[in-house]
């Protein structure tokens, strides 16, 4: 707790917490970050059940990495949300556990399937068809980011 | 104006948005679901038009457009419920205005890829180097999307209202 009270205390926190376009800055990138991995995890994941399979395995490569390039700005972005109200408020708030618990899983579906679609190759059409723990991963991945998403934006309201 | 307004805090959908309490809640959650997919499906078709994956075949990325209308149409259905639900604070605030207009934009680069830039792509056949006009329009696409979401998102923070 003491950690989170400190965290609390830095000047970002308190430019994001005071400031006139501390909190609209960091909770707009939050925005963007979020439909950008959302988004593609979903593309990639519904790739990886078998839709749009003329879509080469190779060219998800791409995908995966902008898709961490989002991930990353939420990562930051929402540090510094966090630590806006750290102790005051996240850290005993529900509804935001929750989505850090929903985000942590989505982040391992797919740093579990990046590896695994590298490994299959070239693959498009029905050479493409991947094993069955790949796509139990994606269906994981589809619920997961949904479920990040939904109680994300319900921290505002619950 | 005003009485266009009115009219609107008038109907239905009014007194869907502000009689339940969790109206609004789920109309955003959903309109955040609706923004992903797009985003999504628009990231992966943008991108093979700047030339980024050309390994993808154009009538490929053209199959993304199902899904990136699925989030347009969530999002145009729950936007009418913010709207309607309060259409004095939306109408006059500067960042729903500079987003619509972003979105208007964003629609008629989109007319312009289906009328000149797909069938030009359909014809080239796969890995064929990419014509400027498909970079432009991906270009563009990308940049006025990323916009939508910046300006929607700063809604409660910029201007009156």
């Amino acid at each position: 707790m003491e950690f989170f009270n400190w965290l609390e205390a830095t000047a970002l926190a308190e430019w994001v917490r005071v400031s006139a376009w501390g909190y609209p800055l960091m909770i707009t990138l939050h925005s963007v970050g979020l439909a950008v991995v959302v988004g593609l995890a979903v593309a990639i994941d519904l790739r990886l059940l078998g839709r749009f399979r003329g879509i080469p395995l190779t060219s998800l490569r791409t995908f995966f990495t902008i898709a961490w390039l989002g991930f990353l700005v939420n990562f930051l972005s929402g540090a510094a949300l966090f630590a806006s109200q750290a102790a005051s408020h996240y850290i005993s708030n529900v509804p935001f556990l929750t989505k850090i618990g929903f985000v942590i899983a989505g982040a391992a579906t797919i740093g579990y399937l990046q590896p695994a679609v590298a490994k299959l190759g070239e693959g498009t059409g029905a050479d493409s068809v991947l094993p069955a723990g790949a796509k139990a991963a994606a269906v994981i991945s589809l619920i997961v980011w949904a479920g990040a998403t939904v109680t994300g934006r319900l921290i505002a309201y619950l | 104006m005003n009485a266009l307004l009115d009219w609107m805090q008038s109907t239905w959908l009014n007194s869907l948005a502000l009689n339940y309490q969790w109206t609004w809640p789920i109309a955003e959650t959903l309109h955040f679901l609706g923004m992903s997919l797009l985003i999504g499906a628009i990231f992966v078709m943008d991108l093979r038009l700047l030339g980024v994956q050309r390994l993808i075949p154009a009538s490929t990325v053209h199959a993304l457009l199902p899904i990136a209308f699925l989030g347009f149409g969530l999002n145009f259905l729950t936007g009418l419920i913010f709207v309607f639900g309060d259409p004095h604070r939306y109408f006059v605030n500067i960042s729903f205005q500079i987003k619509m207009v972003l979105i208007l934009l964003a629609g008629l680069n989109a007319l312009l890829y289906a009328v000149k830039v797909s069938p030009a792509l359909a014809a080239a056949g796969p890995n064929a180097p990419t014509p400027p006009l498909a970079k432009a329009v991906g270009g563009a696409s990308l940049v006025l999307w990323i916009g939508v979401i910046c300006f929607g998102r700063l809604i409660p923070y910029l201007g009156s209202g």
